[in-house]
């Protein structure tokens, strides 16, 4: 491992203060770049990079950008001709779905999001209101470290008591993403088993609009992006019920992507934010989520293995569970939502990179090797973990960013797997 | 018929090799499980199907055969009680004060091959749908044992489902619908796939469950099967207009065999 400790000051719990609320109370933009930064002593420039506030530069040039758009013309206008369009081509089908009150009741929600006038706006006159996670960032931005050479002899790198001092700082991080991989995991293997990826692959883009909403409204991004994937959902599952999921989710895919964008557009700094999300590069949570999302993840995640009989019941025989009594279509719900719960914990708390790589790289390794669903969840979740910590070690390393390295690893791990089962038939 | 009974299940099989089959949870032979009188069944009360009069009975089989879109799964449901009918009316025994229980075995094809389980896993479904959750416990595990024992599968509980051949799978989806314990069992084309040995094994065993006592639907587009298989036959045929609901009517299999025969003549006599 290439960094020791240089940090004697422990990161500061960051609670939301009464004058400053948070923008992501319980999920931090604390760089991997910057933490490794801190711990770097064989690297004194890295704290000059770090020292770069990459969000001002992000805010800076998405500022300049948006303000082309604005003076060449209404920004938002997009965003409505988008709506107006797609509303005529859906028209029909949507009336003929039933659904119509719900789209047109979304479209609405969003677009007056988009045109609304926030507490956000007052930042064209403070650029950089202070939060929590600013706070922290800044702080750490600005710490010296002039006992590193001291620090560097006394814990040299991959020594134990470095590899502690590592895990006593990221903990939180570690443990939801630990959560995360057993949940992820086990759920990730039906998800793969009942052809379901795309519904997985839609759900932290609608997560991300709830985002947004947050971000815009100076509000913490986990109860709107519950709302925002709890309406996702309902309009997926009743789109399902009437044969039209096929269409519903590509769509739900690219409406996230551009609405949580539009929602937050000219305001940079919540722009960067959520691009980070996406990007997956800045993984920090602070122990306030890591100790709401853990135990909520590990629930999710037993409930989903617990009932796996019930699943293969489902995609088996429908008819049998169907003549025992059981609804299909209330059974397929409830496995849909135990998947959007780990989706929305998981996005929010780690971002969409590594909430889709722990959700199905250890499902994918492990499915070929094993004959019945038990052994192979508690394959995905032991590999899961071990990803986990796997990616993390890469990550400190070489300085590669904490879920991008997860998911490589992931990658590597699934080829393998599959190159092997190949050649063992 | 004594609720034990041992019956020489397989011709095809070793003679020393008995079939032990409980008679399970079948009420006496007199009196129907299951009663039809004019109804018709369907969607958004559009019907789909009609009925003048069935009665299923323990110890018989019930072939259901027509064309594509006439309403046999329809009629299935309406049977079961998963569709209630739009006019007339159903009834159904409650054999030992509970309701009907239905068996139900899937088609071996329609099965997906990539999750992983077992052949005890699949023979588990049917019992599993039944209970909370789908846990099942020690006793239930000990009655699908029982159940492969009994149809001789029992030595591929723990080999893949999918890497059984077609007749295999389809003996075990049988051991796992008998083992929880059926009135009636439905069997959606069982020998749909299986080669003429298997499909040959296959109706001699369920014409053992039948003498054995068991009241089984199936639904066939195989003459051959439901002549050989069945004791009566409800045969569906499609309303003259388009969406006029189909009609049923009830035959033997010999009638059927005649009719179809006839059928065939007058197609081949046209040809020449």
């Amino acid at each position: 491992m290439n960094v020791s400790i240089t940090l004697d000051r422990q990161l500061p719990q960051h609670a939301p203060t009464p004058e400053t609320p948070s923008k992501r109370h319980a999920a931090s933009s604390l760089s991997r770049r910057r933490q490794s930064a801190l711990l770097s002593s064989k690297h004194p420039r890295r704290g000059e990079r770090a020292g770069v506030r990459g969000e001002r530069q992000g805010e800076l040039i998405m500022r300049s950008r948006f303000s082309d758009l604005e003076s060449s013309g209404d920004l938002r206008s997009p965003a409505k001709q988008l709506s107006r369009d797609s509303t005529s081509a859906h028209g029909d089908a949507l009336r003929a779905e039933g659904l119509l009150p719900l789209a047109k009741s979304c479209l609405i929600l969003l677009l007056l999001l988009i045109a609304l006038p926030t507490r956000a706006d007052d930042r064209h006159h403070h650029p950089h209101p202070p939060t929590p996670a600013r706070d922290l960032l800044n702080e750490i931005d600005t710490i010296q470290s002039p006992s590193s050479t001291a620090q560097e002899v006394a814990n040299p790198p991959r020594s134990l008591p470095h590899r502690w001092r590592l895990l006593q700082l990221f903990w939180p991080v570690l443990l939801t993403a630990a959560a995360l991989a057993i949940a992820g995991s086990i759920a990730g293997l039906f998800v793969l088993l009942r052809g379901e990826a795309l519904v997985a692959l839609a759900m932290p883009q609608v997560v991300a609009i709830g985002v947004a909403i947050g971000l815009r409204m100076g509000w913490p991004t986990l109860p709107p992006a519950m709302v925002a994937s709890a309406a996702g959902l309902m309009f997926f599952v009743a789109a399902k019920r009437r044969g039209a999921g096929h269409w519903v989710l590509p769509s739900l895919y690219v409406a996230g992507l551009s609405f949580s964008f539009l929602i937050i557009a000219s305001h940079g700094l919540d722009v960067t934010e959520l691009q980070g999300m996406f990007v997956g590069v800045d993984v920090a949570v602070s122990v306030q989520r890591a100790l709401l999302a853990a135990p909520i993840l590990l629930l999710t995640g037993i409930i989903v293995a617990a009932l796996w009989r019930r699943w293969l019941v489902l995609a088996q025989a429908p008819a049998a569970a169907e003549l025992a009594g059981l609804h299909p279509a209330r059974q397929d719900a409830l496995f849909l939502s135990l998947l959007t719960t780990i989706l929305l914990l998981g996005t929010d708390s780690l971002g969409v990179v590594m909430a889709l790589a722990l959700l199905f790289l250890p499902a994918a390794a492990v499915l070929p090797w094993f004959r019945r669903i038990p052994d192979a969840m508690i394959a995905a979740a032991a590999l899961g973990v071990a990803l986990t910590f796997g990616g993390f070690e890469l990550s400190n390393a070489f300085d590669w960013p904490f879920s991008q390295s997860v998911g490589g690893l992931g990658f590597v791990i699934v080829a393998l797997s599959h190159l092997a089962a190949r050649w063992r038939t | 018929m004594a609720p034990d009974t041992c019956i020489n299940a397989d011709s095809s099989h070793d003679a020393s090799q008995i079939i032990h089959i409980p008679l399970m949870n079948s009420s006496p032979l007199s009196s129907p499980l299951i009663e039809v009188r004019a109804a018709a069944f369907g969607y958004a009360r559009r019907s789909v199907v009609q009925v003048d009069a069935l009665h299923l009975r323990a110890a018989s089989c019930l072939g259901l055969f027509g064309p594509n879109g006439a309403g046999k799964t329809t009629l299935i449901r309406g049977i079961t009680g998963l569709l209630p009918p739009l006019t007339g009316d159903v009834r159904r025994a409650t054999p030992y004060d509970r309701p009907l229980q239905f068996g139900y075995m899937p088609q071996h094809r329609a099965m997906e091959p990539g999750w992983p389980m077992t052949a005890l896993d699949a023979a588990s479904l049917g019992v599993s749908a039944q209970r909370r959750f789908g846990w099942i416990n020690r006793a239930d595990r000990a009655a699908v044992h029982e159940s492969l024992a009994q149809l001789t599968v029992s030595d591929l509980a723990d080999r893949p489902f999918s890497k059984l051949s077609g007749g295999q799978q389809q003996r075990v989806l049988l051991a796992g619908a008998l083992a929880a314990r059926p009135d009636v069992l439905l069997l959606d084309e069982p020998t749909d796939g299986l080669d003429v040995q298997s499909r040959q094994n296959l109706l001699d065993l369920l014409r053992t469950l039948t003498l054995a006592g068991l009241c089984i639907v199936m639904i066939s587009h195989e003459i051959e099967d439901l002549m050989q298989a069945a004791t009566q036959i409800a045969w569906l045929r499609p309303g003259a207009e388009p969406g006029d609901p189909s009609t049923t009517e009830m035959i033997t299999p010999a009638t059927l065999a005649e009719r179809v025969l006839n059928t065939r003549r007058l197609a081949q006599e046209r040809a020449q």
